[in-house]
């Protein structure tokens, strides 16, 4: 078996508080993200979950344990170091409003990352960016406009896009479809696993919400108080839980349809 | 996906338009605006305009003063000493006989590069350091304490001893003006960046390996160009004020030479004797003062045109009865058997119209109808932009601005609403028709414990005297099973987890003992756990009280657990109406279907999603026929022609011409 793509060991976070101790946010975690393989992470809000992400991606200071990424220590990585891993670790934020420049063109939002890199031509630079736009199904006029002007889902798209211009190995997805409406969510959804099947790229894919983890992930880790309480393979942990706030996570989703039988439910795949 | 072409204006939404699933080209997408430069932007300013040519004016008057004064700055002419204005002398004469017009055009030199060099030391200083301040923690802490610090010292006093120090220099007492304005500026800075330094965007440029440097210069600068520049152009009037105030004391400017201040400080010597002199020297300071602050304006506003959306035109009244007319034309077969219990709210062909882009009135809500009897829960299910808060609104007599009801009627217990006047109409909120937001806390004043808040509402609505409400307001917190109601009671909204004020606004909404509790998305901002319990809760206080609900919600599970029937919503109009199990088993309306499909809950890990192409078409784009025509996998050529009236049985309704037999659609246009 080959080394994993991400490797978390024992990781613990705290943040600084102006009175009193330091709050835990991540206290001990472990996890492993195989290539091109979605690790869904779940918990409520609190949990650390977004805490992690950032962590990985070096937005917050690490006080314990260890990151690796594909075999290399990457805890406590520079910045040169950082700007090198950002060509293979990208990020989708939940907030399609927050996360685009308001004052850039889409355009100058997606090349950014390669211009600072300084990896290619400003021809192939351009080139890449339409490769992304095409990517996630936008035309290539969308790199002269500007976020304003884009919906929500859209937003999304773009914000995806600007993840794939560097051809990442892997994308951590902090919420990235809670802000969208039922129909926009599947149309992203259905391209996260259009973009790991033909690019190999592996999600860490964080989201309170356990319907869309129990869909689009492959391996799941509950997290709760800051620690793992659970993790495996989702379908397992799904059908079989074994900790008690994993059984209370999931006895909590809302079921409308837990007594319709699937096929009933009319989708375009299963016709052809 | 067979689409005709006829479809294609309704895909062609600003908000809602996403072209999933569609070929390349064939995208619903804007078209590509052209946006004017900053520059031409200004243009359209007229005030900002006006304050540029009046600068621009003045600057040039200041540069080619040799060229343009008709006399020298120290030309006098001693026979005639404080003249009104002459052919000659256009603006008049000073105490010396010197003429006022050419002195003004010399005395704005040392004015303009006054006002300039405090604006630029105040900004070279500012700028980069309250950018530090505010992505740096480290900076922070040294910066804002030095900050407070600066801001005590009495600028006049140090403006004084500099002007000591350099032999009367005007110039160095401006730099150090601009040093003593910097501090301000600086707090100005500092809380923008903060602001912008939190967006996910700036995280997302650190995953690129961005340093603090390169984040400050490409992200954060350019969005806070515009309360920059605005402050900045209040230093400038600010400097040009002190200036003058300095050169009226004799100060700075020597004299003959000649200064704005010591122009007014001449004026007001001679003010006994001659009060015109006042006038062209005085209003040329108030209006350079005027221009800057007007500019800075200007410029923000270009700035931030840029890059936002277009704001929407002004609002217009359309006429209410002409559009009422047509709803009523259209509104379908109502004939609902009366049974019992009692029909609580009845809702007919409510139709709700709101300024759209361009000025053209957009209908949002368009012939909506249903009931709701007493006690029986109602959910409306739909995505954003297809009208269900804004139905919530409606019946709750609570629209947004500009928004008002064109067509249809709004019955609570037999009596139209829409017809009432607006306090007849408060008296309903509260009492008959209760109200739960997504954001509780927004429900909470945080200046009020929960119980002097919901005893608050209490009287309001029973006119209990202060103890009695103030043990209902206990009583309620049970009711809504917090644990410990006395201690909650004296607790501050901030005290209050998330679902804590929820609980918290749903006793609040019961204090006035409604019979319907209308809840907009209720549980959404709520971790999972949570929204369980509070739809548990719903429930059971629903069957304690017998109230009716109306659940607004985009999430099929939590209208699943709490209603009886559903509506489904979409682009504005009801598209099914039924029990909410058979909606949810059998759905006849495409929309239903697809949202259904859509969820990833019922989806197969491995297979694809069923997606709906596109997204909800903004108000004012809706097709005159099907509006689901552009996204639905079974359109036919009958679907764009006409508008779909709703067709079924009395129990379960749908506006889809699938619904029924063919030759009832010829019975309808």
């Amino acid at each position: 078996m080959t080394d994993p793509l991400l490797s978390i060991d024992d990781l613990t976070v705290r943040y600084p508080r102006r009175r009193g101790g330091p709050v835990t946010a991540l206290d001990g975690v472990s996890l492993t993200a195989g290539h091109g393989r979605t690790v869904g992470l779940v918990g409520e809000s609190g949990s650390g979950k977004s805490t992690l992400g950032k962590a990985i991606l070096g937005l917050v200071p690490v006080d314990g344990g260890s990151i690796t990424f594909d075999g290399r220590d990457i805890t406590r990585a520079g910045r040169r170091e950082r700007r090198e891993l950002s060509r293979q670790i990208q990020v989708v934020f939940q907030d399609p409003y927050g996360s685009l420049n308001p004052v850039k063109p889409i355009g100058r939002t997606l090349s950014e990352p390669l211009r600072v890199q300084r990896a290619i031509g400003t021809r192939d630079v351009r080139a890449r960016v339409l490769e992304a736009l095409e990517r996630v199904g936008l035309p290539a006029t969308a790199a002269d406009r500007y976020p304003a002007e884009f919906s929500g889902g859209q937003r999304q798209r773009i914000a995806i896009a600007r993840a794939l211009v560097m051809r990442p190995r892997l994308i951590v997805c902090d919420e990235p479809v809670s802000a969208l409406d039922l129909s926009l969510q599947a149309q992203i959804l259905n391209l996260f696993n259009e973009l790991k099947a033909d690019l190999g790229v592996a999600y860490l894919f964080i989201s309170h919400d356990l319907g869309v983890v129990r869909y689009l992930a492959d391996d799941v880790v509950v997290l709760y108080h800051g620690c793992v309480v659970e993790s495996g393979a989702t379908r397992s942990v799904y059908d079989h839980p074994r900790a008690d706030y994993t059984k209370r996570l999931i006895a909590a989703i809302p079921r409308a349809a837990q007594t319709i039988p699937n096929e009933k439910v009319p989708s375009c795949s299963s016709e052809s | 996906m067979t689409a005709p072409s006829g479809a294609e204006p309704a895909a062609r939404a600003l908000t809602g338009a996403d072209p999933a699933g569609a070929p390349p080209g064939a995208e619903p997408v804007v078209a590509p605006s052209g946006r004017p430069g900053l520059a031409r932007r200004l243009l359209r300013h007229p005030l900002a305009v006006g304050a540029l040519l009046y600068l621009a004016a003045v600057v040039v008057l200041a540069i080619f003063a040799p060229v343009f004064a008709p006399y020298g700055p120290q030309e006098a002419d001693l026979t005639r000493v404080l003249a009104t204005p002459t052919a000659d002398h256009w603006l008049g004469t000073d105490s010396l006989g010197r003429d006022i017009a050419s002195r003004l055009m010399f005395g704005a030199r040392p004015a303009l590069t006054g006002v300039l060099v405090t604006v630029l030391v105040a900004a070279v200083i500012a700028i980069p350091i309250g950018l530090s301040a505010a992505l740096s923690g480290g900076a922070d802490r040294i910066v804002s304490p030095l900050v407070d610090l600066l801001m005590s010292i009495p600028a006049i006093v140090v403006l004084l001893m500099v002007l000591a120090t350099f032999d009367q220099e005007l110039l160095a007492a401006m730099a150090a003006l601009g040093v003593l304005t910097a501090p301000g500026l600086v707090r100005v800075v500092r809380a923008a960046a903060l602001t912008v330094a939190g967006e996910p965007y700036v995280a997302a440029a650190r995953v690129y390996g961005f340093g603090r440097f390169a984040i400050a210069l490409r992200h954060v600068l350019p969005r806070i160009t515009g309360p920059i520049l605005v402050n900045l152009s209040l230093v400038a009037a600010t400097a040009l004020l002190t200036e003058t105030g300095l050169n009226f004391l004799g100060l700075g400017v020597h004299l003959p030479e000649a200064s704005w201040g010591g122009m007014v400080a001449d004026a007001s010597a001679a003010m006994n004797q001659q009060n015109w002199m006042l006038i062209p020297t005085g209003a040329v300071v108030a209006g350079t003062v005027i221009a800057l602050v007007l500019l800075g304006d200007g410029v923000r506003d270009a700035t931030a045109e840029g890059w936002a959306r277009p704001a929407t035109p002004a609002r217009s009244r359309p006429t209410r009865d002409a559009a009422a007319g047509r709803a009523r034309d259209r509104r379908p077969d109502d004939a609902v058997p009366a049974e019992n219990p009692p029909i609580l709210l009845r809702v007919d062909g409510l139709t709700v119209t709101v300024p759209g882009p361009g000025g053209r009135p957009a209908q949002v809500i368009e012939d909506v109808s249903f009931d709701l009897r007493a006690g029986e829960t109602l959910g409306i299910v739909g995505e954003s932009g297809c009208g269900k808060t804004m139905t919530g609104r409606a019946v709750l007599g609570l629209l947004p601005d500009g928004a008002h009801i064109t067509g249809g009627s709004i019955r609570i217990d037999g009596v139209d609403a829409t017809t009432m006047g607006g306090r007849e109409r408060a008296g309903l909120r509260g009492s008959t028709i209760a109200f739960v937001s997504q954001e509780p806390m927004a429900a909470l004043d945080p200046l009020f414990t929960v119980g002097g808040h919901i005893a608050e509402a209490v009287r309001v609505h029973t006119g209990a005297g202060r103890a009695p409400a103030r043990r209902r307001a206990v009583e309620l917190l049970g009711q809504v099973r917090i644990s410990d109601p006395e201690r909650v009671a004296k607790m501050y909204p901030h005290q209050l987890s998330g679902g804590m004020a929820q609980r918290v606004a749903i006793a609040l909404a019961l204090a006035g003992g409604p019979r319907l509790l209308i809840a907009d998305e209720p549980t959404t901002a709520l971790d999972v756990t949570v929204q369980a319990e509070i739809l548990r809760l719903l429930r059971t206080l629903q069957r304690e009280t017998g109230m009716a609900i109306l659940l607004i919600s985009h999430d099929w599970g939590a209208v699943g657990e709490l209603c009886e029937r559903t509506l489904v919503m979409y682009a504005g109009q009801v598209v099914e109406s039924g029990p909410t199990a058979t909606i949810v088993a059998a759905p006849q309306h495409p929309y239903s279907e697809g949202l259904l499909a859509a969820n990833p809950q019922l989806g197969t890990p491995g297979m694809p999603l069923h997606v709906m192409p596109g997204g909800v078409p903004a108000p004012g784009e809706w097709p005159s026929g099907c509006h689901f025509a552009a996204r639905c996998p079974y359109v036919t050529d009958d679907c764009i022609a006409h508008p779909i009236a709703v067709a079924g049985t009395d129990d379960h309704r749908s506006r889809c011409l699938r619904t029924r037999p063919t030759h009832m659609i010829e019975a309808k246009p």
